[in-house]
């Protein structure tokens, strides 16, 4: 049978579960003395569930919610909530010019477009003209491509 | 725990990340930087390689020369599928030979694109629209490449993946990508030589065009689109007017240029191009519903026509299909006087 006492072990414990300093280390937790503290835990709860004894370590207290730091903050996520949709929602800056949002004609692929056709034409003629500080030489070989369909 | 006890850690922390933060954003370079190297490193390397162009199930191939002498370029490149087609570029003079047809035509162009005159549209108003991000290095073409994104800042243009060679900073591979996500081409080298300069220089010039090819000269004859009696009331934002031209080309047997019906606006943001193909009257719209707008695409090119009055206006750009219906909607007709007097001042 196993002779320890509780106290020392569990006075230990409890105040390294308050980040109290210890001068050694932490004693060893066997199947009885957990059993122990199971059962005082136990009374401990029932007896402050009846008022009968002031809880002996109280819960860390926590803010009331109509506490000013809990407005503040609440207010200060309502803000930035509305910022972000008007960001998403709102006018673009000026001198933008909002791309028509309506239903805008399907899109024929033109990947086979004959090559005497006029479609064919147009778009050869863009890629041959258009600029691009990216097109050096990939969009000249990218046009000779496209046109020899 | 409270605050007391992780707040040093958090200083700490940000602490760290701030450098950390600062050393990645230095090591992305600007855009005008980007640019700039591009263009040096392909005016200055010689090479040849077989180039793929993708674009969804359709895939086409090229072999590519590519010279430099000094100042002189010279290009060939041959497409690999559908017709047989042969282009040679002498820096703005490019010729294109059908040899099957012994058909030739040949023009010399404003410009091709070549740095600096690419760079018509200033590097700072570039960067306004588009921010250069970091992109993991991949191999290309059996190379190290560097990634890079040039992203756009808005859904009214398209973004590009890069990689270049290590090395050489020749571009190995162009990705270009919608706002959506989706990729809508795809331009890669699947191999690639540096290492052959004079091979490469003889293939890559013109030679004699085979006897009894017929051969048409192209030329661009400049445009005031306010004397057209046009004007664009508010271009899409970051895009601006480079020139406008009317084609003229040769008859067959003629030495005399006949102009084209059409003549075309170009603009440009510095990457992306938008013409405005202008067909000033055009009694003969297309047949079944001619007030109907119609789209077409091709790779990342994509096309808008719609009748404007008596005319008929085609946008055709590597641009969303919004952009270029709104460039459409924005052209106004203005009377011919006005327009003059407006030129004059």
């Amino acid at each position: 049978m196993n002779q320890e006492t509780p106290t020392p072990t569990a006075m230990r414990w409890s105040a390294a579960w308050d980040n109290e300093p210890l001068d050694g280390p932490l004693p060893e937790v066997t199947q009885a003395s957990l059993q122990r503290w199971h059962a005082y835990a136990q009374i401990g709860q029932a007896m402050r569930r009846h008022h009968a004894l002031a809880p002996a370590a109280l819960p860390r207290p926590r803010h009331a919610a109509n506490a000013p730091r809990w407005w503040m903050a609440a207010m200060g996520s309502a803000a930035a909530l509305v910022w972000g949709v008007w960001l998403m929602l709102g006018p673009p800056p000026s001198g933008t010019v909002i791309v028509a949002q309506q239903a805008t004609p399907s899109v024929a692929p033109a990947t086979t477009v004959a090559e005497n056709s006029p479609w064919a034409g147009v778009l050869a003629e863009h890629r041959a003209v258009s600029p691009s500080a990216l097109r050096v030489p990939v969009g000249f070989v990218r046009n000779v491509a496209w046109s020899g369909q | 725990m409270n605050w007391r006890q992780w707040a040093p850690g958090l200083i700490v922390l940000g602490a760290l990340q701030a450098p950390l933060a600062w050393a990645q954003e230095a090591a992305v370079p600007a855009l005008h930087e980007v640019l700039a190297e591009l263009n040096r490193a392909s005016l200055g390397q010689s090479y040849q390689g077989t180039m793929v162009v993708s674009a969804g199930e359709h895939m086409m191939t090229a072999k590519v020369w590519h010279a430099c002498e000094g100042q002189q370029q010279h290009e060939r490149v041959e497409n690999l599928n559908g017709r047989k087609r042969i282009t040679w570029r002498h820096n703005d003079t490019v010729t294109t030979v059908w040899p099957n047809q012994r058909r030739a035509v040949s023009r010399r162009f404003v410009d091709l694109g070549m740095f600096p005159a690419a760079l018509q549209v200033p590097p700072q108003r570039m960067a306004q629209h588009y921010a250069v991000q970091p992109l993991p290095a991949q191999r290309v073409a059996g190379r190290q490449a560097k990634g890079l994104r040039l992203q756009a800042k808005d859904a009214h243009r398209f973004s590009y993946n890069l990689l270049v060679d290590a090395e050489t900073g020749v571009v190995l591979k162009l990705q270009t990508v919608a706002p959506n996500g989706a990729m809508l081409e795809q331009t890669a080298y699947s191999d690639i030589a540096f290492d052959n300069a004079l091979a490469t220089q003889a293939h890559a010039r013109l030679p004699p065009l085979p006897e009894g090819t017929v051969l048409t000269t192209e030329r661009s004859e400049p445009v005031d689109p306010a004397r057209m009696g046009w004007r664009l009331s508010q271009p899409v934002e970051g895009f601006q007017a480079l020139r406008a031209y009317r084609l003229a080309r040769t008859a067959p047997g003629s030495d005399a240029l006949v102009p084209a019906p059409v003549w075309q606006w170009l603009f440009s943001d510095g990457l992306a191009s938008i013409s405005l193909v202008i067909d000033q009257d055009n009694p003969n719209p297309p047949a079944g519903r001619p007030d109907q707008p119609v789209a077409v695409q091709q790779g990342a090119t994509f096309s808008y026509a719609q009748q404007v009055g008596a005319a008929r206006v085609t946008a055709v750009g590597e641009a969303p299909l919004p952009t270029l219906r709104a460039m459409v909607e924005a052209l106004q007709r203005v009377p011919l006087a006005a327009a003059s007097a407006g030129t004059l001042k």
